[in-house]
């Protein structure tokens, strides 16, 4: 039997090859923006980076049909499916066990971090959890990836002025939101 | 003018976020697991999900590993009938390393002669697997059968089936590399009633299709 012929670390033969990523390449280049993603969508550090993986394996399986300019619209995508698949099992599993306390404090600083910080990017999750998914999506793509309006649109496959309007919409509940939780600002200095 | 509060505690939060790092290793480990499916051809989580434990790491390079090797250890050699040799047992627990002995095998022949076995010195009997113990029994099986010596690969993996008790974590590579072994040695209708069993105990192994492969060169 013969080995299925698979190009597995380098840009496969053909007329694209200058344009198609090596795995490692792929994984160097767009790791971070993968998992940042996944924590935006909601996973915790460890969810986070046991769902990265799977974004990469999925995206190892199909390298051939990924090209450079298109690896990062892939990995979105990518890592939006796996997150959504994660966040069911989660939710399927609290039910099961009626174990809501792990999820809350799954995410503790860690030894590098500080509590402000800690803090500070637990409650921008509570508060991005509000929001109706595809808003807190594009919320994210715009203020942790500092994404231009035309490139969120790309992400997220819709017209640019369906991106700028949700964009808007977001930035406004998000505003909403926060105001109602100043109180946890967590770099307030007490006095 | 002074930015509005609320503006100025969202960006803070925002940069925090943007400033978060993935945890040291997450990047290595991410790339370990995704070669690993690309060489299984695979993307299921069951078997390599808890990769991203690093104690576990070493479980996805073994996987690679033995694909690895019998991806590449393909190689014709005639049919001959193959006499197992008795297993290697010893009547006392030992706790030295094995030290397999490779004897210099007899060049193919025309005749239904079988290969002699290397002289195994029988250890590590009934020891606590490791997952090192694993790999190095796995590599002793993996070797003989790239040299074409399908008499001591499979007694190498009688060794880890019986010599090796525990929870064995790559019990399943060790069928795969089995049910090739008795492939390559012209029992074609054991591999494939092997690689059957396989898939029906393990049906969302990431190794379903190779096993699959076996099973209508069986028919």
């Amino acid at each position: 039997m013969s080995w299925p012929r698979r190009k597995i670390l380098s840009a496969s033969s053909g007329p694209d090859d200058a344009r198609r990523p090596a795995l490692e390449s792929l994984v160097a280049d767009h790791y971070s923006f993968v998992w940042r993603q996944l924590r935006g969508f909601g996973l915790s550090t460890v969810d986070a980076e046991d769902a990265a993986q799977q974004v990469f394996m999925i995206a190892a399986r199909k390298l051939d049909t990924i090209t450079t300019e298109r690896a990062r619209s892939f990995l979105y995508g990518t890592s939006l499916r796996v997150a959504n698949n994660a966040r069911r099992g989660l939710r399927r599993r609290r039910e099961v066990s009626g174990d809501e306390s792990a999820a809350a404090h799954a995410d503790g600083p860690g030894p590098d971090q500080s509590s402000d910080l800690s803090e500070a990017r637990t409650l921008l999750r509570e508060l991005l959890a509000m929001l109706p998914d595809e808003l807190r999506r594009v919320l994210v793509l715009a203020e942790v990836e500092q994404l231009e309006v035309q490139e969120i649109a790309v992400l997220e496959s819709v017209p640019v002025g369906t991106a700028a309007s949700r964009l808007r919409r977001a930035r406004q509940q998000f505003r909403d939101l926060l105001a109602a939780a100043k109180h946890r600002n967590p770099f307030a200095v007490e006095t | 003018m002074s930015r509005d509060p609320i503006d100025e505690l969202g960006a803070r939060l925002f940069e925090a976020a943007r400033e978060e790092q993935p945890p040291q290793g997450a990047e290595q480990r991410a790339l370990e697991v995704a070669r690993c499916a690309a060489v299984s051809g695979s993307t299921s989580l069951s078997g390599v999900w808890h990769v991203a434990r690093p104690k576990l790491l070493l479980w996805a390079a073994a996987l690679a590993l033995v694909l690895g090797l019998v991806a590449f250890g393909r190689r014709e050699q005639p049919t001959s009938a193959i006499k197992r040799e008795p297993l290697a047992t010893t009547t006392q627990a030992r706790a030295s390393e094995a030290a397999v002995v490779p004897q210099p095998s007899a060049p193919p022949t025309a005749s239904s002669e079988v290969r002699p076995a290397p002289r195994v010195v029988p250890t590590l009997a009934r020891s606590a697997a490791t997952l090192s113990d694993e790999l190095e029994l796995l590599k002793v099986a993996q070797n003989a059968l790239v040299a074409g010596n399908t008499g001591a690969a499979l007694q190498a993996l009688d060794r880890y089936d019986v010599i090796l008790r525990g929870n064995k974590k790559l019990v399943a590579e060790a069928t795969l590399l089995r049910v090739e072994t008795l492939s390559r040695a012209g029992q074609a209708k054991a591999a494939a009633e092997l690689a059957r069993d396989f898939i029906a105990k393990n049906p969302t192994s990431p190794l379903v299709d190779r096993a699959r492969s076996f099973i209508s060169k069986g028919e």
